[in-house]
């Protein structure tokens, strides 16, 4: 179990262990404050299922939105694919619909094509009527994500699921799983849902699953990815359909990962400049970066090193990407639709 | 209330969830939870039945017409019928309480949506500034600079 973690992440990763199978989980007692919690990072419907004198508006709430993103994202595929254009969906939908209705809230529709069609796909969503237009996250290149995957590559490995609706692509789940463990990892994995969707897809690998094929490409990517699969089996109790290889969580990695449930959301810090002495420090301490995206983004070993270096690399790596930007002029990449 | 009251399909998405209706109203964006009893007789409102016969097709032990008039006036007041004028000038909600008493009503209840932080994404949804990311596909920033 987990060793020296905050409170609160122990007792969230207790109480939410199983519950994103479609058995109810025995009941228990949960405080108002793991609640909360759980209400802030989208666990709020899993958590609920170990109260049943609970509410169930979020599932309920969550039901309706899923059911609704399936109709609107096949029509979405069927505009796609009337043009020729060929598009995966990831996370969001993709997810929820591997978990018990009503679990996991949808968010919003991500969305792969390849770079050439990037223009003609944004086109064709927004020729979509409004009412049955979803809100889609197009991504012609997931190098954030998975850099040693080329799109071509990513969506020619993707599969197509029927719905009541029509059919909808998913990326395969080989990319699926890595992608969704290294995205967890870049934004810090603050959120124990995205723990929970490693728990869902290990125990919905399709048959067939190829390890190899998921652990293909950076090896040190791979190991986060693998460490990350250790967490959903160790903290919620995945029993993987496809074994995994041998995986030990670097101790840093369990308790970096507690302290981000703990912590939660991040907002972006104040920016620096013309801030008041008074609020210089905190505004410094939120731009520290956590060890999980600092170990990401550098491509650091997940061992033998310590974190502290890594950390420092990686605030010295932004501060300098930051400057750079400042230096051409460019502050933030200009907003795609932002007024001119 | 029209005599033989309809239940309200279009822009309506209706989810089953065990012995409960889950609707969603794409116009107003509002979601409902219709409990068993009040699931029946939405169903039954096909606009060709009237009061009596959706009570009677509900059968016996079912609380007859009160509970029918209580349950079509508070999905009217949701709007899931098509017409809008309220059953209260039919039957007034406090006489019908005091026909049929609390634990017989059929429940129509709204559905809060759950308060979780957004999703990390790289554009920015409805509502959302379009200062720090870009809007999502399909969506234009505003002059407030907020993505519509």
């Amino acid at each position: 179990m987990i060793r020296s973690t905050p409170l609160l992440a122990v007792q969230l990763a207790d109480a939410l262990r199983g519950t994103f199978r479609a058995r109810a989980p025995a009941s228990t007692e949960v405080s108002a404050e793991l609640l909360e919690s759980a209400r802030v990072s989208g666990v709020e419907a899993l958590l609920r299922r170990r109260m049943p004198a609970a509410g169930r508006d979020a599932e309920r709430y969550q039901m309706l939105e899923e059911a609704l993103r399936e109709r609107r994202l096949a029509a979405l595929f069927a505009a796609l694919e009337a043009h020729r254009i060929r598009a995966a969906t990831f996370k969001g939908w993709a997810l929820s619909r591997l978990y018990p209705p009503g679990l996991r809230p949808v968010g919003d529709v991500d969305l792969a094509v390849h770079p050439d069609d990037e223009a003609h796909a944004q086109a064709v969503v927004a020729a979509l009527p409004a009412a049955e237009r979803p809100e889609v996250d197009l991504q012609s290149n997931l190098v954030r994500y998975l850099p040693d995957r080329s799109p071509s590559d990513l969506l020619a490995r993707s599969a197509v699921h029927a719905t009541a609706s029509g059919p909808i692509r998913v990326l395969g789940a080989e990319d699926h799983l890595r992608l969704v463990c290294l995205h967890q990892l870049h934004h810090g994995g603050w959120r124990p849902l995205w723990l929970c969707d490693v728990a869902v897809l290990l125990e919905s690998l399709p048959d067939g699953f190829s390890w190899a094929a998921c652990l293909d490409g950076s090896r040190r990517r791979s190991e986060a990815v693998l460490a990350c699969v250790g967490l959903a089996v160790e903290w919620l109790g995945a029993v993987p359909r496809v074994t995994p290889p041998a995986v030990n969580v670097p101790p840093w990695f369990r308790s970096a990962m507690a302290a981000a449930w703990e912590r939660g959301f991040r907002r972006s810090p104040e920016p620096l400049l013309g801030i008041p002495l008074r609020r210089l420090a905190p505004a410094l301490r939120a731009r520290w970066p956590d060890p999980l995206s600092a170990t990401l983004h550098l491509g650091a070993p997940l061992r033998w090193v310590p974190r502290f270096p890594v950390q420092l690399a990686e605030l010295v790596r932004r501060a300098g990407r930051h400057a750079l930007r400042r230096w051409r002029g460019t502050g933030v990449t200009p907003a795609a639709g932002a007024p001119a | 209330m029209s005599d033989t009251p309809k239940a309200r399909q279009n822009g309506v998405l209706v989810q089953p969830a065990g012995d409960e209706l889950l609707l969603y109203d794409e116009r107003t964006h509002r979601a409902h939870c219709l409990d068993a009893r009040a699931a029946q007789v939405w169903s039954l409102c096909d606009g060709q039945r009237t009061l009596p016969e959706i009570a009677r097709a509900l059968g016996p032990g079912a609380d007859g017409e009160a509970v029918v008039a209580w349950t079509l006036d508070a999905l009217a007041e949701a709007d899931l019928l098509e017409t809008g004028e309220s059953v209260r000038e039919m039957l007034s909600r406090r006489r019908m309480l005091r026909n049929i008493g609390l634990a017989a009503i059929p429940l129509v209840m709204a559905i809060t949506a759950p308060h979780a932080r957004a999703a990390v994404s790289t554009c920015s949804t409805v509502g959302q500034p379009c200062t720090v990311k870009p809007c999502c596909s399909g969506l234009t920033c505003s002059s407030s600079l907020i993505c519509q």
